[in-house]
This record gives C-alpha cells, structure tokens and sequence, in this order.
C-alpha cells in the first residue's frame, strides 16, 4: 500500500463548512479513494456526518453521467452542443430561460449570469425549491448573524426545526455549551419530538405549521423588556389581544413559554438556530421572519444562524414567476445548470415535457425524468473555487479531476453561445418589507386552524441524502393512537392518498408524531409527488406545504 | 479486556446522524457498526464489544472468527460461508442479518488505521468514544441520557 496524494476540500453538502480530506492509496496498482479524519483540521475536526462520509461514494458512484443523452437515448457530446446551440438561435431571448441549483461554484453561477446578460435573457432563476430558499429573505439590515464563535460561547440557545438534521456538526458545539454546566438552556421548537427534542430542556411541541405561533407568543412576552423599536406600540397591543387566542392554537403551556421569554432575556449569550425540511410546515418565510425580529428585540447580544443544504442567490426573477411563464407557455427553453432539479420535483414534470428544447445538465442520472437533454457535469467535488458556507467563503480544491465524459458549466455555456465576462455583482440578500411581514403574521393567527384530518408532513433523514448510500424503504411514521384510531392491524401495506399521488407504505409507530399526523421521508423523488407546489403572493417562491391526506387499507 | 480500547457509546451524545454508519460504509461497503432499531420505536448504534468470550466466534463453525493475541475478534472473510451463525449468536445483536458478498459484515476496529477507527472518528458530537475499561468506568456516561425517555426515534 502506497499513499499516493492526500487531497483536502471543503464538504459542500450543506453550509456549515468542514474540511474533507480524501487520500489516495495505490494498492497493488488499484488506486483506492478513502476519507480521512484527522482530528486537528479544521472547524470539524476531521469529524463529519453521513453526506460528507460518502464523498467517494459520490466521486466513484455508478449512478454518474458520462455520456450526454437526449430523451434517455444516448449521443455525442459534439453532436448534442451544436444541436442546443442551433436550436438556441431559433427562439427568442424571452422565450428562454436559464435556471441553476446546487453542484455551482460561486463562480461558475458568475458565468451563468453573463451568459444571460449577453444573450438578454431575463428569465433566469434559482430551481433550488427547498424551503431553505427563504433565507435569501432579510427583514433588516440590522439582523446579526452568528458565527462559529458564538455556538461555543452560548448559554441559551433557541432551535426552530430540525437543524442537526441539515447540518450534524451543529450538535457538537451546542451539546458541548449544553453538558458544561447547569446555567445553560436549550430550548427547542418542533412539530415532530425526534431524539434531539430529548436534548432539550424544554421542548414546545407545536401543532403542524404552528412554530410562527410560539414564536409570536415569545416576541409578545419579551417585548416589554427591549429597546428595539421595530414592532411599533400599536402593533405589539394589537399582538397581546390576541395572545390568548395563540395559546389556545399552539396547546403549550403559557409558563413553558414565559420561561423561554425570560431565560432568552436573562441568560448573555445566546443564539436562536432555525432551520426547514420539505413540506414540514405552511410558512417557513414567516418563521425566518419572526425569528429576525426576536434576535432584534434580543438585541446584539443573541444571533441568529440557519442551518441549510445549500443557498442559491434568486436570480432575475423568482421560481413562481417563471413556474407562471412555463405554465402559460410563453417560455419555449429552459436550461438548467445543476444537480437535483427538475429529478426532486415532479411537480414540474408536465410542463417541461411541452417545451421545445429542454437542456438538464447534472453529475448523475436519475431515473425519474428522462426527457430532453442530459449533459454530464462535474460534481462539486470535482471542482476549484469557491462556495458560500455559513462562516463566509470557503474554498474549493478538487479531490479528483472531473469524470471522463463530463463537462463543466463553463466549457457548456461557452459551447452554446458567446457571452461578456464583465464582471457582476450577484446579490445574496433581499430585503423584506417588516409592515407585510407583520400583517402576514396576523392574517396567520386569524386563519390558523388545527386540522381533524389526517395530515401528511414530509421529513429528510441525514443519510438519505438524494438517494445515496440507503435504500429508502417506504415508510410512513404514525403515533399509536393514530394507529387505533384507523384500526390499523398490519403494519405492512397501507395505502397513503393525497390529492397529487397515491402510494403503499409500511407503517412506523413512534411517539415523536402528533396524533393525526402522517410522516414521510422525502428523500425519495417519490415521496416528494404527495406534496404540491404553491406560489408564495409575497415573495412569489415556491412554497412546499403539509397536505391533506386519507389512509386506506 | 481492560487495558484494551474499545468503542463505547455516550448516548448523552448521540444525535442518531448515522455518520458512524456511513463512515464505516464508506471505507468497507458494509455496515459493520449499525443505526439498528431494537424495536420499532428505539434506535441507537450498535458497536461490536470484541468480547474476551465471543459468542460469535463460538458460534461460527468453520472457525472463521478468531480473538487475536490483542484480544480483536477478527473475521478471515475468505473462509466465511455466509451461514449467519455468529449473527444469531452475537448477544448485542450487532451484526446485521444483511449479509455483505455473501459473508458477515464484523467489526475490526479498524486495524489499518492508527488512532480512532472510523466510525469514533467520524461521529460529529463524540458520542462514540475510543477508550479502554477504565477510563469509561471514570467518567459518566449517558447518566442524562437513562433521565430522558428513551424513545425518541430518529427517523
Ligand atoms: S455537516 Fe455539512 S459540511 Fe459537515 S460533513 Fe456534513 S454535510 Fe459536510
Ligand atoms: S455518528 Fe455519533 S451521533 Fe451520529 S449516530 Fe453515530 S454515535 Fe450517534
Ligand atoms: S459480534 Fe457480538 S459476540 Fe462477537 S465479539 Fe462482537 S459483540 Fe461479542
């Protein structure tokens, strides 16, 4: 065995940033990929969690695209750019649009707006339609944003949704705080009571969709004690005469609230944590929202950080004004520069199917769309530059070059047409009108019912990551007195049905679910077709949705 | 056993990430250490002890697992009929019942790799620790954790 290279990156399955070290070992003249872990690099050191562990499982997956393909037939690549490219030239610049997810370096997503500037093409969007999008959102520029440092040196934490799940490296600094003496407090807001819940010591269990209304409850009980100004007087009287009725809703212990309000005032420093899975709550702008406003009214003393797989900057326009676009027809192409999209949204299906010429490109085939074209990309790990993590900019090496038969976003976007390299400036941020925000959140209260009927939520599973590494089984995760009440007696085959699909499950019985409330995991494309696509009026998103649902034997 | 390390489990810890899984899958294409479901309602990894009496090597009837001199109870995979023998008599019920390439997927500690093996070293909130006898006797572990119910899945 001989140690050939030892190649180190960043691991840019979600934001938190940690250092990847891969080593090449050549054995007998096989050369073999392994991870490493050492334990004195980086913020994580050496530790990492499922995605990060299957970075060779990615690099040498047999699921990798190596030829291009047009409707699942494949070509060459020189035959497949010039079909795109003289195919381009027959449409019209607002007949195209251009759209990119994950698997981009900060500069490759660079190129793919000059390309757009170039050609005047204005329909270019963020296809990254994970509730993770409304980060992009800022209620001000006041907002104070945590950093590593200020995990370690907290003494109250507040958690809104599963954040370990997205990020597991989190665990350790906060778990670290929690364990170091008996001052500090973790308190946690969720609709499902996972494991991480029993960390807590205190743990809100809200309805379905209803974090917006323990959060409302603890802006109403600490706004007494801050300096901040930005909810006025009349709008905070206007949240107390309702504070009845939101304790009525959320079914938590007005104390258990109390508590919370008073250990976040009392207790310096502190951090508020948030964080969204698939179609697990209504209204994941609200929550972000309301969780600035409380860092605000906390003042400077407490931050706020999200935990997410990925942030795509918007674009020209948001995901729902083109989704209107192709729904129409106006738009006649669509490239998409990525991984996951259009494969984890099937919602979107049969309007890419009308299009005239669609182009996907991506690192993987997948079996779940296999219209227009598929170009083979690098992945990320194959790539140099740079990607946005949580504490700033990282870096990028590459741990291995490029798959044969793969061709990068650039060689790509310069094969189809000509564009300018000027420099542009791409936004990360968008600001948030605080008055719409606010009436958002009364309309919330007003129109915020608990649901008698069966109610499905999506969930993600850190190792299920798109696909890899598990055989997701089919699972729908119930609490046994869901269980009595639809008599349910095999737990093998049950048959879920919502308004978009239908689908077989087995059945889980665990005490972590609401009565009446139905778990899947979405890291199946599969299990994503039960939930639908709605349009944000705010921010004109994509918002993914908790849905009605019926069990039937 | 007591001056041999071994891998133990702070429950106080575990978020149930599965990263130990997967870093075991990751250099071995098996799971020899297991996000297992004792019943359907609790999860937790499952280690292998490397007992100083295995069941398992007991139970294998080709003598296939054997305890080293360091007191490792290793797997000569070559000989591995796949009969699933130690996997029925593994009294921790570590070993999972999938078999890998037809044999049993056991635990090595990783002896290729100075330092942690895997799984400890990969395990995001050190839930997994790599320490002899003694040392676990000293410290308290998953004292928190028999305070909170223990029925709290992870997915
Ligand atoms: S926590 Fe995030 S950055 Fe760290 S290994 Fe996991 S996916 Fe990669
Ligand atoms: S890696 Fe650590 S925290 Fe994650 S499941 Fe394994 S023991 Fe638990
Ligand atoms: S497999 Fe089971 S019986 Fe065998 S050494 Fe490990 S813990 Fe002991």
């Amino acid at each position: 065995m001989i140690l050939e290279k030892i190649n180190k990156t960043t691991c840019p399955f979600c934001l938190y940033g940690c250092e990847l070290t891969v080593k090449e070992i050549n054995k007998a003249n096989f050369r073999i990929r392994q991870v490493e872990y050492d334990s004195l690099l980086g913020i994580n050191k050496g530790r990492l969690c499922a995605r990060g562990n299957m970075a060779v499982n990615i690099l040498e997956n047999r699921r990798r695209a190596v030829r291009p393909k047009l409707n699942g037939v494949s070509m060459s690549w020189a035959n497949a750019l010039e079909t795109i490219k003289q195919a381009l030239k027959k449409f019209r610049p607002e007949e195209v649009a251009i759209t990119y997810d994950v698997n981009n370096t900060n500069e490759e997503l660079k190129e793919i707006y000059q390309f757009c500037k170039s050609n005047n093409i204005t329909n270019l969007a963020s296809s990254y339609l994970e509730p993770e999008i409304v980060f992009r959102y800022t209620i001000s520029e006041d907002v104070k944003y945590g950093h590593f440092s200020d995990l370690e040196e907290s003494k109250v934490f507040l958690i809104v949704g599963d954040v370990f799940t997205k990020s597991p490296l989190i665990a350790h600094p906060i778990l670290e705080a929690k364990y170091k003496d008996r001052a500090h407090r973790l308190y946690y807001i969720d609709s499902v009571k996972t494991r991480i819940a029993g960390f807590a010591h205190k743990f809100l269990w809200v309805p379905v969709s209803a974090e917006p209304l323990a959060l409302l409850a603890i802006i109403a009980e600490i706004y007494k004690s801050s300096e901040s100004k930005i909810i006025s007087e009349k709008s905070f009287n206007q949240l107390r005469k309702l504070l009845p009725k939101i304790y009525e809703l959320i079914k938590v212990n007005p104390e258990d609230i109390k508590e919370v309000a008073q250990s976040l005032i009392n207790l310096d420093p502190g951090t508020i944590l948030v964080s969204f899975d698939y179609a697990k709550t209504q209204d994941p702008l609200l929550i972000w929202s309301l969780g600035q406003i409380l860092q605000i009214l906390l003042g400077n003393n407490k931050k706020i950080i999200y935990t997410a797989l990925a942030q795509t900057p918007k674009g020209l326009i948001s995901f729902g004004e083109l989704f209107e676009k192709l729904k129409s027809g106006n738009i006649k192409v669509l490239i998409n520069f990525g991984d996951i999209f259009p494969y984890w949204y099937p919602q979107v299906h049969s309007e890419l199917d009308r299009l005239s010429l669609l182009v996907l490109t991506s690192p993987f085939r997948y079996e779940s769309y296999n219209q227009g074209f598929l170009l083979p990309t690098a992945s990320i790990l194959e790539k140099a530059g740079t990607i946005n993590s949580l504490w700033g900019q990282s870096k990028l090496s590459p741990l291995a070059s490029p798959i044969d038969g793969s061709k990068t976003t650039s060689e790509i976007l310069k094969a189809i047409s000509e564009f300018s390299t000027e420099d542009i400036e791409i936004k990360t941020k968008i600001q948030l009108d605080i008055n719409k925000v606010y009436e958002r959140a009364l309309n919330f209260i007003e129109s915020f019912s608990c649901d008698d009927r069966f109610t499905v939520i999506g969930s993600e599973s850190p190792i299920g990551y798109r696909g890899y590494f598990d055989s997701e089984e089919e699972v729908l995760w119930i609490n046994s007195k869901t269980a009595v009440r639809y008599q349910i007696v095999s737990f093998s085959k049950i048959k879920l049905i919502t308004d978009n699909y239908e689908n077989e499950f087995k059945i889980k019985i665990t005490d972590g679910q609401l009565s009446n409330v139905g778990m899947v995991l979405v890291n199946t494309p599969k299990n994503r077709k039960f939930f639908k696509l709605e349009i944000d009026n705010l921010t004109k998103e994509i918002i993914i949705k908790p849905v009605i649902g019926s069990l039937i034997f | 056993m007591t001056s041999q390390k071994r891998i133990f489990l702070d429950l106080d810890y575990c978020i149930g990430c599965r990263s130990c899984e997967a870093a075991c899958y990751s250099a071995y294409g098996e799971r020899r250490i297991r996000y297992g479901d004792i019943s359907s309602t609790v999860f937790l990894p499952l280690a292998c002890r490397h007992c100083d009496e295995p069941l398992c090597a007991r139970a294998c009837p080709f003598e296939v697992l054997r305890v080293t001199p360091e007191g490792l109870v290793i797997q000569a995979s070559f000989h591995c009929v796949g009969c699933r023998s130690c996997i029925l008599a593994c009294p921790f019920g570590v070993l999972d019942k999938e078999l890998s390439w037809h044999i049993s997927q056991k635990c090595s500690l990783c002896y290729d790799r100075s330092g942690n093996p895997r799984c400890v070293a990969s395990c995001p909130t050190g839930a997994l620790k790599f320490i002899t006898e003694k040392e676990i006797s000293k410290k308290i572990v998953s004292q928190r954790f028999v305070a909170r119910s223990p029925y709290y899945r992870r997915q």
